[in-house]
């Protein structure tokens, strides 16, 4: 007997024996499943149950199996099940719509073309939402298209809400920032010995001597010496002979630590009460510690550190007074070469005093450098003009 | 060859197994009676006759017997 179309059956109020005879004069083939009381538990074929029902007083179906028991359970919850698959059916297609879409930038502009990009490329309010490959394909489409506008573009999906990150492409801004009027200055007291420009107007020549924030190359472009004709945006490169006085002072006497090459690793628990070695030596003179946390749990009254000491060698040096003076310039010279830029070079320097110390030598040297001393100063509005447009 | 595949077919061969309180039978052709105590199963070429006391079949199928009971004496005749 299969399963397919079998129903679980109770016959109430009826001798076993009876029961038997009966179904096996009735050509029923069953299954006997339980004896409760007088009532009797069968699994037979639903075809079997119409020729029994008139033979037994009192029998009943309790349980359905097979494609009769899905047919009988779908009859019974079809208005459930249609309504439950009406639910779920409204539920994708509701979590799978764009419900809100937001860029995040405060340009305007940006932010409505955009929005019509989005559109043109389907996602908009209440359309259905896209695929992550889809997403990527109009995320390229759309930098494509924006290049000179965006530099970075993410489309960020969030539920039903789409944010769009972006990152403005900065060459944007320079252009603006380039067309900004201004002057080149000096950026520092100086002797001009080169001058290169492309735009703007000279107003020193080489050999000149400027001051800190003097125009070299103006910017406002001037019509019979009183009237501006234009204002650009000055460019150009200014070089110049810079002066410096260093005062440098050197001991006669100095310490100087000679790295061994050797390290001492010294393990020791921490507790509140004090320190405990494990490994290694705890006192080292002349050394450079570092240290580092190995085990620190909550539930342990101690930590275990790892400390690298890595040793040194103390050594005093004893220096005459003209090797002093060679060190100190030495140093100053160290100092100043630092500060140089690419095309920048010491151009000549000069002792101007040396004062013999009892313990060290001081001395002040004097130093000519051939600097850049370009320097920007942006033109204001309302700079140099009157309300008729002439200079003040 | 052939006589193998038509008996894997169409397997006539019967098989009883007896234990304390039930008898399994496999590849009956006829229950010719049943009682609660003496039953009657036909085999192809044999007779089954069952003894004993509340006789009851537990499971009636096509090819398949379960009888439950105390079982006296089993005669299987020719």
């Amino acid at each position: 007997m299969h399963n397919l179309n079998q129903v679980l059956i109770e016959i109430k109020n009826v001798d076993k024996y009876y029961m038997m005879d009966t179904l096996y004069r009735s050509n029923v083939y069953y299954v006997f499943i339980e004896e409760k009381e007088e009532n009797k538990y069968l699994k037979i074929n639903i075809n079997d149950y119409k020729k029994i029902k008139v033979k037994f007083k009192s029998v009943k179906i309790i349980k359905y199996y097979g494609i009769s028991g899905l047919v009988i359970f779908l009859k019974k919850n079809l208005i459930f099940l249609f309504s439950f698959l009406w639910g779920l059916i409204i539920l994708i297609y509701l979590s799978n719509t764009i419900f809100d879409i937001s860029i995040n930038t405060s340009d305007e502009d940006l932010k409505y073309k955009l929005m019509v990009d989005l559109e043109n490329n389907g996602i908009k309010k209440y359309a259905l939402k896209k695929s992550y490959k889809e997403l990527n394909e109009i995320k390229n489409n759309i930098i494509k298209n924006n290049s000179e506008l965006i530099e970075w573009l993410e489309i960020k999906e969030n539920g039903t809400h789409y944010l769009i990150e972006l990152t403005p492409r900065i060459i944007v801004k320079k252009k603006e920032k380039e067309n900004i009027p201004r002057h080149i200055v000096a950026s520092k007291d100086a002797l001009i010995k080169h001058i290169v420009f492309s735009s703007g107007n000279a107003e020193k020549e080489i050999n000149d001597y400027v001051k800190k924030g003097e125009i070299i190359i103006n910017g406002n472009i001037i019509k019979n010496e009183e009237t501006i004709k234009a204002r650009v945006h000055a460019e150009g490169t200014v070089f110049g002979e810079v002066w410096y006085t260093v005062k440098v002072s050197v001991p006669y006497k100095y310490i100087e630590y000679i790295p061994t090459g050797k390290v001492i690793n010294h393990y020791y628990f921490k507790t509140n009460n004090g320190n405990m070695t494990i490994l290694g030596k705890y006192d080292t003179e002349y050394a450079i510690s570092e240290k580092k946390t190995i085990i620190d749990k909550p539930y342990l009254f101690f930590k275990v550190i790892k400390e690298r000491k890595e040793i040194y060698e103390y050594k005093e040096f004893n220096v005459t007074k003209s090797d002093a003076i060679e060190e100190a310039k030495r140093r100053s010279e160290k100092a100043i070469k630092n500060k140089l830029k690419e095309g920048e070079y010491i151009i000549s320097k000069n002792v101007l005093n040396i004062s013999p110390l009892s313990s060290k030598i001081e001395l002040e040297i004097f130093y000519k450098v051939y600097e850049n001393i370009t320097d920007i100063a942006l033109i204001e509005e309302s700079e140099g003009i009157d309300s008729e447009g002439r200079i003040n | 060859m052939v006589e193998k595949l038509i008996n894997y077919i169409k397997n006539d061969d019967y098989l009883i197994g007896i234990y304390d309180k039930y008898i399994y039978i496999y590849n009956y052709n006829e229950l010719i009676n049943i009682t609660s105590s003496y039953a009657e199963i036909k085999f192809k070429n044999k007779l089954v006759k069952i003894r004993g006391e509340k006789i009851f079949i537990k499971k009636l199928e096509n090819k398949e017997l379960l009888i439950e009971g105390t079982f006296k004496e089993i005669d299987l005749d020719a």
